[in-house]
């Protein structure tokens, strides 16, 4: 079978761009770079189609009643915001966590979760700033692995190369030998922690399910993997809640306690993802700047994803 | 029973397989892809299916690549590493 390919996120601005805030980020600090992208953004809103168009797949659904203008200043805050949680997400490796007002709601709680024999899978979403989250529970007892790609976005590299302490941050990478899936499952095994992105279809066997009114694709991998191992399941979830601060909730979902005698391996898939799809549909909509996911989750033509990630 | 028949039997039973036989698939047959038609989500049950059975842990992924070529390879694999057989 060969190994798969899946596309990168759609980013915007260039190269050059990118490390222009970076240089500006490092000798003076996040404010100076959230002022210069106030007057970054209406480009991207106004003069580019593209970033309009991939706003717009999520603007009109949690927003159905705006056109025009209103829907042009929905897209500016929203672009806004992606620019902030990038920035915000360079910062954190660049200047510390220290820097930053983390609001972790019940941390201790889940850094005891992780002590057990139980693996976990630790469910993000494209919401509010991921890696944020990500540089707290590094110091988790056990190692935490990221089934990701590090993506050709410096942002990212940044953080995963400067943040934390290499012992507990771990990569698989999803392009390799059966997606990264059986190293999952061995770290499963081994009672380690495992955070997969639930918001993202691409290259996955996926389910449809009811999302800000509509069927949206989901992947099934992280329900797959809870049903198969036994594992808790985690849901976790960030948001920015101003300058230079976040809040960080979760929600844990014990394989045990879960209502899931007498169903099926489907019926157990669909049962865990309505759970997730549900908490997400009330964060967002609690946060509706902050969910950065650009695809057409709305689009049930499953031929073409798999088309394009195969 | 041959260990390459216990193997075609638990995949078909744990994986859910509907209308195949294990005389169905052959020794050398492919499991993933045009073979048996197997996934990456199918390849977790598999880890499942050796720790659960054989107490195996597939650490060097080139050997589970060559592992789960087919049933000859997986229980070559299983004769190599496992007690449990």
């Amino acid at each position: 079978m060969p190994d798969q390919v899946i596309p990168a996120s759609p980013r915007y601005g260039t190269r050059l761009g990118h490390w222009f805030f970076y240089i500006v980020l490092k000798w003076f600090g996040p404010i100076p770079a959230y002022i210069i992208l106030a007057f970054v953004v209406p480009y991207y809103v106004f003069v580019l189609k593209r970033p309009r168009r991939e706003a717009g797949y999520y603007l009109k659904r949690m927003f159905p009643e705006d056109s025009g203008f209103r829907r042009a200043l929905r897209t500016y805050q929203y672009i806004y915001h992606l620019g902030l949680s990038l920035i915000d997400q360079a910062a954190i490796g660049i200047l510390g966590r220290d820097k930053f007002d983390i609001d972790f709601v019940d941390r201790e709680k889940l850094y005891e979760l992780s002590k057990s024999e139980k693996g976990i899978v630790l469910l993000t979403s494209h919401v509010g700033n991921w890696q944020t989250s990500m540089a707290v529970v590094d110091d988790m007892e056990k190692p935490v692995n990221f089934l990701l790609r590090l993506e050709d976005h410096v942002a990212d590299r940044y953080f995963f190369n400067l943040s934390g302490n290499d012992k507990s941050i771990k990569i698989i990478d999803p392009t390799t030998f059966m997606g990264g899936l059986i190293q999952v499952t061995q770290v499963l095994q081994r009672g380690e922690t495992v955070s997969i992105m639930g918001d993202r279809a691409w290259g996955a066997r996926t389910m449809a399910y009811q999302f800000l009114g509509e069927q949206a694709l989901f992947p099934v991998t992280p329900y797959h993997l809870v049903t198969a191992n036994g594992s808790d399941l985690v849901i976790l979830l960030t948001a920015r809640t101003g300058k230079l601060a976040f809040k960080i909730e979760y929600v844990h979902f014990s394989y045990g306690d879960m209502d899931l005698k007498g169903k099926t391996k489907e019926e157990k898939i669909q049962y865990l993802l309505g759970k997730y799809v549900e908490i997400l549909e009330a964060w967002v909509k609690k946060y509706p700047y902050m969910w950065f996911n650009f695809f057409d989750f709305w689009d049930l033509n499953k031929e073409k994803y798999e088309a394009q990630t195969i | 029973m041959s260990l390459e028949l216990d193997l075609k039997k638990l995949i078909i039973e744990e994986l859910k397989i509907e209308d195949v036989e294990p005389e169905d698939i052959g020794d050398e047959d492919a499991l993933f892809g045009e073979g048996l038609g197997l996934d990456s989500l199918d390849a977790v049950e598999l880890v499942v299916i050796l720790k659960k059975h054989y107490k195996i842990d597939l650490e060097d992924m080139e050997k589970a690549r060559a592992a789960f070529a087919s049933i000859k390879a997986l229980a070559a694999y299983i004769r190599e590493n496992s007690e449990v057989q």
